[in-house]
């Protein structure tokens, strides 16, 4: 579970302090399909990267299963990221040397595993996103939606217990758009693992089942609704 | 998929600009090989000229005959040569024995009178230890009382030619003058420019006649069978000659040159060193472009969990990748570079056409290859690739994975 | 009639006395004749070097045979060039180094300022007459003047040359001519001696013409000006401070 108490988050450009964010209080279970709305500057992504332990908040707690991530190392931090959070982002972020099948084994390298459970691990995860016929191919032979398959594939082949997307869908044509959301979806579903991403894209809203409104930093609005549509 | 797979495909993610930056390396790698194998080959011929014509291994003087280079005192000579001949013949490790005699010159062809270096040798003995009598290359070699054999570049100065008479005029131990006719009976091109341009040789008899040193010789030179286990040898004969002589090795006889040859090792390490620092240069700017526009992907790699050394150990495989591409191909055009030297050389004759020369040797040198020297040379290359790579490489870790992301 | 006889006569014991000297004897006539005690002069040393003529000068001050000094003033390039002569020792001074260097051991054959002098045959200062076996082997005629020839032999292997051929002049008891042998019998250096002017009863040769006989088409010729003989000449100036004075 994810809790954040009276988050509060600066930058500072030059002589001015601007306010990302401004006092957010939420709670995130586990297994949830959240999106995180909002135009844009309206803090979403600084939301999301202080949940993904890639940014420190300038006040307030954020508590992953209880703990304060706040008070990690950054050695301890990037331990949580290695183990517990998959990362989607709006530009795909794949490694351009790297295959489809590469891209996905790279977050692997990073833990212990044998390498037969390894390969079949990668090759599973690469099938259920829809890939199986694309795993020697690089990021610049593929469309943006079969890049993003695999950005997706590479978030969960880790088997996290989360997933933060931010803004997965901006990059993409509706159709595509369509087809990662409910690809996303699908895998939430199956594998329990919390999906919270940012978006100011209403047809992303329409997919999720819970969507938290953002404005100049803080939330408007946290809507629920049984199931989304298919 | 290791990191170093990953750095090798990042290496050819811009061919072109791995290229320039490695030829830049090899260029600078390639000219420290090229000057090692010139000086390795400029020592080994200065080495073989001094051994085969000049000292031999060897050299017994009377004490303190031996002062500096080049001053040839008749005052402290080796007076009965004979006996340390007879006291040393049967040591064990010595190949042969051969009295020498050298003396401050001049001879006159009728018309210029040039300083030279004589030199008495025992016509027999002289060429069991020594090359000059191989290097006769018009004419002959001594034989009679009246003979003189002289180097085809004095020959060539003073206008000799086989048969011709020249006057060999020097100062007797009393310090007298005297003067000899000779006839050239031979040239001799040894390739050691002191005796090609310098010398006049002689009869032992002769020169000891002309400085009117009876049996006197100022020098026994002796070769040895292992020219490597010199030390033992020389002790051994020290000891059973005693002290009123004093024995050294070409080495130590010739500390001078290769004191030169190692001030001009170093000068040739730090030209190798600056072509390398301004390769240095073009790694830094290679890896530091490689690293600005991977920013965003160190970040991406920071947020899957990568630790910063785990990411800057992928750069500097990448800098170390380049840097083994250049080594490698700097060491193979030194080495095709190296191998033209061994066959063909490379001569210098005309830059040092009115140098007073030091080095005993001519100026077309032949290359020596020093294969260990050349894989140093590689990894140094790597090395330095290596070095220069962490400093853009540290700089981009530092920033915090949110930065690098956003960083455009 | 008389004095005619008397005249005959005298010529004729003249000629036994003469025919009655020595070797040595002539020597020591010749030595009296020319070795002054001081002398200071100006002089200008001609360089022939196959065909062209390089000029230097200097001045020199000697006392005896022992000591002397000389300081080249011409050409530029030499100017300040000093010598110090002080028994057998021989020290040179260059502007360009500021410090004397001794002239010693194979550098005494070397040649003086380019010229056919070498450094030792300006070093001699031992009398002839002691160092030789001298004999008298004949007359000649130089120069169309009438001559003794004198041979000299080393009494002692340390000298320079071994053996020399000397002509004196019958009439003014000069040497004319000095040839200077090998050891081994072979002509090295010829000099020739001119110009003789009386000066303060000596007879003082004014040019000297050096031959170096194992080199052709080359001389060098001393031509002495501004002679003065028997002067004070002051001890400072055979001292290395004063080679050495800027």
């Amino acid at each position: 579970m994810i809790e954040t108490i009276d988050l509060h988050k600066d930058y500072r450009i030059g002589k001015v302090l601007f306010p990302a964010l401004r006092g957010i209080d939420m709670k995130i279970e586990d297994g949830e399909f959240t999106a995180i709305a909002g135009p844009s500057g309206s803090g979403k992504t600084t939301l999301l990267n202080i949940i993904g332990c890639l940014d420190v908040p300038t006040r307030g707690k954020i508590l992953i299963d209880g703990t304060n991530i706040n008070e990690l190392s950054s050695r301890r931090k990037a331990e949580l990221r290695k183990t517990q959070i998959g990362f989607v982002f709006q530009t795909f972020n794949l490694i351009p040397v790297l295959t489809a099948y590469e891209n996905v084994e790279l977050p692997l390298v990073l833990l212990n595993l044998e390498p037969d459970k390894k390969k079949e691990r990668i090759v599973a995860i690469l099938e259920e996103v829809g890939l199986g016929e694309f795993i020697g191919r690089r990021p610049n032979e593929m469309s943006g939606g079969q890049q993003q398959r695999v950005a997706i594939a590479r978030a969960l082949v880790k088997e996290p217990t989360m997933v933060l997307a931010d803004e997965p869908t901006a990059n993409l044509d509706s159709t595509t758009a369509k087809e990662i959301l409910a690809l996303m979806q699908e895998l939430n579903e199956k594998h329990g693992t919390t999906f919270i991403f940012s978006t100011h894209d209403q047809l992303v809203m329409d997919y999720s089942r819970r969507t938290i409104n953002l404005r100049d930093g803080r939330i408007v609005e946290d809507k629920r609704k049984p199931k989304g549509p298919r | 998929m290791k990191l170093l797979n990953i750095a090798w495909r990042n290496v050819f993610r811009h061919t072109r600009r791995t290229i320039i930056t490695a030829a830049a390396i090899s260029v600078g790698l390639s000219s420290m090989i090229f000057m090692n194998t010139m000086m390795n080959g400029a020592d080994k011929m200065a080495s073989r000229n001094i051994i085969d014509f000049e000292t031999s291994h060897l050299e017994v003087f009377a004490k303190d005959y031996y002062r500096e280079e080049g001053v040839f005192p008749l005052d402290t000579i080796i007076e009965n040569p004979r006996y340390i001949a007879d006291g040393i013949k049967d040591i064990p490790g010595i190949k042969g024995i051969t009295p020498r005699v050298k003396f401050q010159a001049s001879i006159s062809n009728g018309i210029d009178e040039l300083p030279v270096l004589g030199m008495g040798i025992d016509i027999e003995n002289d060429r069991r230890i020594f090359e000059t009598g191989n290097s006769v290359v018009a004419g002959r070699y001594l034989q009679n009382s009246g003979d003189v054999l002289i180097g085809t570049d004095l020959a060539n100065d003073m206008s000799l030619e086989v048969g011709s008479y020249i006057t060999i005029i020097t100062k007797d131990r009393n310090g007298t003058y005297n003067a000899f006719d000779l006839e050239v009976a031979g040239l001799l091109n040894t390739g050691h420019p002191l005796f090609d341009r310098n010398m006049a040789v002689i009869p032992i008899a002769q020169a000891q006649e002309l400085l009117a040193i009876e049996e006197g010789v100022t020098e026994m030179c002796i070769r040895a069978i292992d020219e490597e286990t010199l030390g033992p040898l020389k002790e051994k004969v020290s000891e059973e000659i005693g002290a009123q002589y004093e024995v050294f090795t070409w080495k130590e006889m010739n500390a001078a040159i290769f004191e030169i040859s190692g001030f001009k090792r170093a000068g040739q390490f730090m030209i190798g060193l600056v072509v390398v620092i301004i390769a240095a240069v073009g790694i830094i700017n290679t890896m530091l472009m490689a690293v600005m526009e991977r920013i965003p992907e160190i970040g991406t790699l920071k947020a899957m969990g990568f630790t910063n050394s785990r990411i800057v150990r992928m750069f500097i495989y990448e800098g170390g990748i380049i840097g083994a591409f250049g080594s490698a191909l700097g060491c193979l055009i030194g080495l095709l570079i190296s191998i033209y030297l061994v066959h063909v050389g490379l001569d210098f004759s005309g830059l040092f056409e009115n140098v007073d020369i030091v080095y005993p040797m001519k100026f077309i040198i032949k290359g020596e290859i020093d294969y260990v020297n050349m894989l140093y040379v590689f990894l140094f290359g790597i090395l330095v690739s290596v070095i220069v790579t962490l400093w853009p490489v540290r700089k981009a870790t530092k920033l915090e994975p949110v930065d690098a992301l956003r960083h455009v | 009639m008389k004095t005619t006889k008397m005249s005959l006569l005298m010529m004729f014991l003249g000629a036994i006395c003469a025919s009655a000297q020595t070797g040595s004897e002539i020597l020591e006539r010749v030595d009296r004749n020319t070795v002054v005690t001081s002398s200071h002069y100006d002089a200008i040393m001609k360089i022939s070097l196959g065909g062209t003529i390089r000029e230097k000068r200097f001045t020199g001050y000697a006392v005896g045979k022992s000591r002397a000094y000389m300081e080249f003033t011409y050409p530029a390039r030499d100017k300040g060039t000093r010598f110090l002569k002080i028994d057998d020792e021989m020290w040179i001074y260059m502007p360009a180094i500021e410090k004397a260097t001794k002239i010693a051991g194979h550098m005494l054959r070397q040649s003086m300022m380019g010229s056919d002098f070498s450094y030792d045959d300006i070093l001699e200062n031992e009398k002839l007459t002691s160092l030789y076996d001298i004999e008298l082997i004949g007359t000649d005629t130089l120069d169309g003047r009438a001559c003794f020839v004198l041979q000299l032999k080393a009494k002692a292997p340390e000298v320079n040359y071994y053996s020399r051929k000397l002509w004196v002049d019958k009439e003014m008891y000069v040497s004319m001519k000095v040839e200077l042998y090998a050891k081994s019998g072979k002509l090295l250096k010829e000099v020739s001696m001119g110009e003789f002017r009386r000066i303060d009863g000596y007879t003082f040769p004014t040019l000297i013409r050096m031959v170096n006989t194992l080199r052709k088409d080359t001389y060098t010729e001393l031509l002495l000006e501004e002679v003065e003989l028997d002067i004070e000449t002051p001890d400072r100036i055979f001292t290395r401070a004063y080679l050495e004075r800027k």
